[in-house]
């Protein structure tokens, strides 16, 4: 039994008249404690196939199941608690609330958790133990990230979601950032997916899942990936 | 469309129609509502005088104690300044309706000056018939076809009338009955045939005039000076006349010792100024019009802060789109132009909704409110065009200027600036956290909401004033109620304390003894009224002088509260008392000196020994050596009583016994009528401040949904975040509603401040000449000014909650801000 079964997912929205199919069929599983890598260009319906993995989108067919949770059968609030409790978001753009520091942004989030990590230690974890008082404007892109990948796991989330996580960060950071989050998958053991369309990247996943048109191409199983500080690109 | 940029803003106010019907309701209810305010009492002041030309009102009565002939009436008409003059006669009498005897003023019917308004039935034009007042017929359960008795003659009910004169709730007094009439009526005939009881004077071209206008005025002003100068001619040949005819009827009857029984003719002139209608109506109009200017202001300042924060919004939101314009080649002129337009037209349309919906429906309520009051039959609007041009002007000024600025200001950066996402607003550390004492303490949550409060200053500002200013005029509607209701009250209840008056025409002890013998009266007090004059720096008030025979006796009728310390005043030798407002009138204090002109006109000073509270009317008070001082010999001419009974039926029964048995009695005013009829006058001024609380909730309630709408709008990504972070709606709500709870408890005591100092001020602009509203907003009205606030924000926090659930996750964080 896989940890995270996506199955038969389709995903139609409505605008006006017109229906968009973003997920057709989708059928794919993730192990627990795997880095997966869903590689795709845009409008394939990666991030649709995230956002309902995440509990912030709801599925039209099909059925998604966690941890032996049917996510389809979630109601708002069930839905809602699911996102507290179970997954932390990593976006392109950060999203941090401008107006909270760093150790703030991370205390905001696991205000409502009751299972979460230290988060002072996480931020001294991703590396920013002197950065903790500044506030996002004050931080760079990487910096920003960082925040906000401390922020996603200092919830202790089942799920780590990435979508496009060095999108908007120059070819350094972004290597230092996807770093982060492979230490994350290996030391911590924590379920990490990132959403990418940049190909060079399928080497360090444990499982890599090709999208185009809005199904799954292709499924490939890296017995041995790499780690990214031996991936150029 | 050829200009594909002028199609593009066109199109915007379909895509932002929200914004757009938001800045047209700001400009509808800034314009509305100040050329509303301001057509109201123009309106009031033309529908009177429509309905006096309509009905040919007198400018001009002449009234003679002795009745006034047709050589009068011709001299009169000899000068050119007068149109007409007309002989018209009317008597008091009592009528009867089911054993219930009223005082009635019956009017001979005159259709050429003063037309009785028919309102059903017909005029009667036969003996024994009689048109009566509407309110005799539903007061008593009359209808048209009934009989009243009128001495003992049977008078069938024709018809309801209303007389031009009286169409308030006031009744001239008389010497009939409980002295004040009860009601009007009008017959075909009285037979009076040698001569009038008054002559009705119309002035030439003052039809043409808006009546009380200056222009009226000067043209009265010169009628009746003609009329004062042929009054002694006039009152001499009456004389001689009503002694000839003396003479000849003593022949007649064989009296020979006649000489002293001839009344010596006085006439009386008065004008449209002494119809307590018609000044009841312009005082009315004249406070409408100084509310007006004050409530309006506010709605101003308000809707422009509005528009000023939804305009720089839109601008921001559009930032990318300008910065593209921009690169495509626009200039800057070109692109504000597109929000000019915007921004113009909501305006005008808003406002030209407005300044009709204001013209026609503002004055109209407000009208329907004094038809309590007063009951003239057809209301005309008197639509203000110059206020209408004014307000739309400031609106335009106020609103397309600062989306012109906003809009410049913005487009000062360059292309490329603008393309990128402008970078959020920053965070900041904010003073508060330097005090670790309190910072320390707060709970997480807390600390997020104190600090954006600091960060968005312009909203938050807003927000507070915009709070401030709901409660401020909610305050100041219910403190003007306040302080308007009292004041009857307090002037008949605390000061006044006396059951009646009876004004007698001379002392009589023999008059007094005997009503001191009846068992219903507990106390009388010999007092003397009269009118005088004082003066000081050229100003000249008329006042009544009260001089009670005994001092002592004064204190159970009359409470003389000292203002200085709330003690009772004395009344010294050669000293004065004076009422609170004739000291603010005259901005005198205790110790300083006032003129008084004596009997002959000559000016005495008097030192002023102390200020008393008083509501209604001048009043000041010397003891009975004072007034020899000043006058001639003291003599008391009004009694005031206190009955040891509350029983309307005994107090009518004992007024019209005396009344009727005695005829020294000119006079009789009971304090409970007075009372009713002054707080019936201030009921209307209620309902008018009903109006301006209803305004200001709507106001408040615009203000308070817009800004939290915008607050949204801004922060519509941080709040995805927090959905994201698996925050439920409630929590989000507490987030965002925190903060809107804490800038309600930050506006709410600023707006209390603002209303105290407001009712003040639109009290001082409200009070007339012989008014002093009590300075007292009660603890009510706090409360209520704070709950009604609390109840809209309330409101407006639910429906932010629908807003906030409304909110997509996805689409919120999908693109770059």
């Amino acid at each position: 039994m896989s940890y995270i079964k996506f199955d038969n997912v389709t995903k139609i929205y409505e605008v006006g008249e017109n229906k968009i199919k973003a997920l057709d069929n989708t059928t794919f599983t993730i192990e627990k404690g795997e880095l997966a890598v869903i590689l795709g260009p845009s409008g394939a319906g990666k991030t649709t196939a995230l956002n309902i993995l995440g509990g912030m989108d709801i599925l039209t067919k099909g059925s998604v199941e966690v941890d032996g949770k049917k996510i389809e059968k979630l109601n708002n609030k069930q839905l809602t608690d699911y996102r507290r409790n179970d997954i932390g978001f990593v976006f392109q753009f950060y999203n941090l609330v401008q107006n909270l520091t760093a150790l703030e942004n991370v205390e905001l989030a696991i205000q409502l958790c009751k299972d979460h990590l230290n988060p002072s230690k996480i931020l001294n974890n991703v590396g920013l133990n002197k950065r903790k008082k500044n506030f996002p404007a004050q931080l760079s892109g990487g910096e920003q990230q960082r925040v906000a990948i401390a922020r996603a796991i200092a919830k202790n989330p089942k799920l780590l979601l990435c979508d496009e996580p060095t999108g908007a960060l120059d070819y350094k950071t972004g290597k230092q950032i996807l770093k982060l989050l492979e230490d994350t998958c290996k030391i911590e053991g924590m379920t990490v997916i990132i959403i990418t369309h940049n190909q060079a990247l399928a080497p360090m996943a444990d499982k890599v899942i090709k999208f185009k048109n809005g199904s799954v191409e292709d499924i490939i199983i890296n017995k041995h990936p790499k780690s990214i500080d031996e991936i150029e690109w | 469309m050829k200009n594909k940029l002028l199609l593009n803003s066109i199109r915007k106010i379909r895509k932002n129609y929200k914004r757009f019907l938001s800045l047209l309701f700001m400009s509808f209810l800034g314009v509305g509502f100040y050329t509303g305010i301001q057509a109201t009492s123009p309106s009031m002041i033309k529908t009177l005088d429509e309905f006096y030309d309509k009905v040919n009102m007198h400018d001009i009565e002449v009234v003679s104690n002795v009745g006034l002939t047709d050589d009068d009436i011709s001299e009169i008409k000899e000068s050119k300044l007068i149109k007409d003059a007309y002989g018209i006669n009317y008597a008091d009498k009592f009528i009867t309706i089911d054993d219930t005897e009223y005082v009635g003023k019956i009017f001979e019917i005159n259709n050429d000056v003063d037309k009785p308004i028919l309102l059903s039935g017909k005029l009667p034009d036969k003996e024994n018939e009689i048109a009566l007042e509407e309110n005799a017929l539903t007061l008593n359960k009359l209808k048209i076809g009934d009989s009243i008795t009128i001495e003992d003659e049977k008078y069938k009910i024709v018809g309801t009338v209303l007389n031009p004169n009286y169409f308030s709730t006031a009744r001239p007094s008389s010497t009939l009955g409980s002295g004040q009439v009860d009601y009007f009526a009008y017959v075909d005939s009285l037979d009076q045939t040698d001569y009038y009881s008054s002559i009705y004077v119309v002035v030439d071209d003052a039809k043409d005039e808006e009546t009380s206008s200056d222009e009226y005025k000067t043209l009265i002003d010169r009628a009746t000076k003609y009329i004062e100068n042929i009054k002694d001619e006039q009152e001499e040949k009456r004389y001689d006349e009503l002694y000839s005819d003396y003479i000849e009827y003593s022949k007649m009857m064989g009296i020979t010792d006649y000489e002293d029984n001839i009344v010596d003719p006085v006439w009386y002139i008065f004008d449209r100024s002494d119809i307590s209608a018609y000044n009841d109506l312009v005082d009315a109009s004249e406070n409408m019009n100084k509310l007006g200017n004050v409530f309006p202001l506010v709605f101003f300042v308000i809707s422009i802060l509005i528009s000023l924060i939804s305009m720089m919004r839109m601008v921001e939101e559009e930032r990318l789109e300008n910065g593209c314009l921009k690169a495509l080649g626009f200039n800057n002129t070109r692109i504000c132009l597109n929000y000019f337009l915007y921004s113009f037209l909501a305006t005008v349309i808003g406002g030209v909704i407005g300044f009709i919906f204001g013209n026609i429906f503002l004055p109209t309520v407000i009208w329907d409110i004094y038809t309590l009051l007063f009951s003239i039959p057809e209301f005309v609007l008197s639509i203000d065009i110059v206020a209408g041009i004014i307000g739309l002007g400031a609106s335009i000024l106020c609103i397309c200027g600062t989306a012109l600025y906003v809009s410049y200001k913005t487009l000062k950066d360059v292309p490329a600036t603008l393309m990128r996402p402008k970078s959020p607003k920053e965070g900041k550390k904010i003073l508060l956290e330097h005090i670790p004492f309190i910072w320390k303490r707060l709970k997480f949550s807390n600390k997020v909401v104190v600090r954006n409060i600091f960060r968005y200053k312009s909203r938050v500002a807003a927000t507070i004033i915009g709070i401030a200013g709901c409660t401020a005029l909610i305050l100041s509607g219910f403190g003007l109620k306040d302080s308007i209701q009292d004041v009857a009250y307090l002037q008949f209840n605390d000061i006044f304390y006396y059951d009646e008056s009876i004004t007698i025409s001379g002392e009589s002890d023999e008059f007094v003894n005997n009503i001191k013998d009846n068992k219903k009266i507990i106390d009388v007090v010999k007092t003397n009224f009269s009118t005088i004059t004082i003066e000081k720096n050229d100003i000249e008030k008329d006042i009544v002088l009260i001089t009670p025979e005994n001092e002592k006796e004064l204190s159970k009728v009359i409470d003389l509260k000292s203002i200085e310390n709330d003690k009772k005043a004395k009344l010294k030798d050669n000293e004065i008392v004076i009422s609170e407002k004739i000291a603010k009138l005259f901005d005198v204090e205790i110790g300083d000196k006032l003129k008084i002109y004596d009997d002959n006109d000559n000016k005495k000073d008097i030192i002023i020994s102390d200020i008393v509270y008083n509501y209604v009317n001048l009043y000041a008070y010397v003891n009975t050596n004072t007034y020899n001082e000043l006058f001639k010999e003291y003599e008391y001419n009004t009694l005031l009583i206190n009955f040891n009974t509350d029983d309307h039926k005994k107090i009518d029964d004992f007024n019209e016994n005396i009344s009727s048995n005695n005829n020294e009695v000119l006079n009789i005013t009971i304090t409970s009528d007075v009372l009713d009829s002054v707080t019936d006058m201030m009921e209307s001024l209620n309902s008018v401040v009903v109006i301006l609380i209803i305004a200001a909730a709507i106001l408040a309630f615009v203000v308070l949904y817009n800004l939290s709408n915008i607050n949204i709008c801004e922060r519509q990504r941080e709040i995805a975040t927090l959905k994201v972070l698996g925050f439920h709606n409630k929590e989000v709500d507490s987030y965002i509603t925190k903060e809107n709870i804490l800038l309600t408890i930050l506006g709410i005591p600023i707006g209390l401040i603002i209303g105290y100092y407001l009712t003040y001020f639109i009290i001082s602009t409200c009070e007339t000449d012989i008014l002093l509203f009590v300075r007292n907003i009660k603890l009510f009205s706090f409360i209520a000014s704070i709950c009604i606030t609390i109840v809209f924000t309330i409101i407006v926090n639910i429906i932010t909650h629908f807003n906030l659930k409304k909110i997509d996750m996805i689409e919120s964080l999908k693109n770059v801000e």
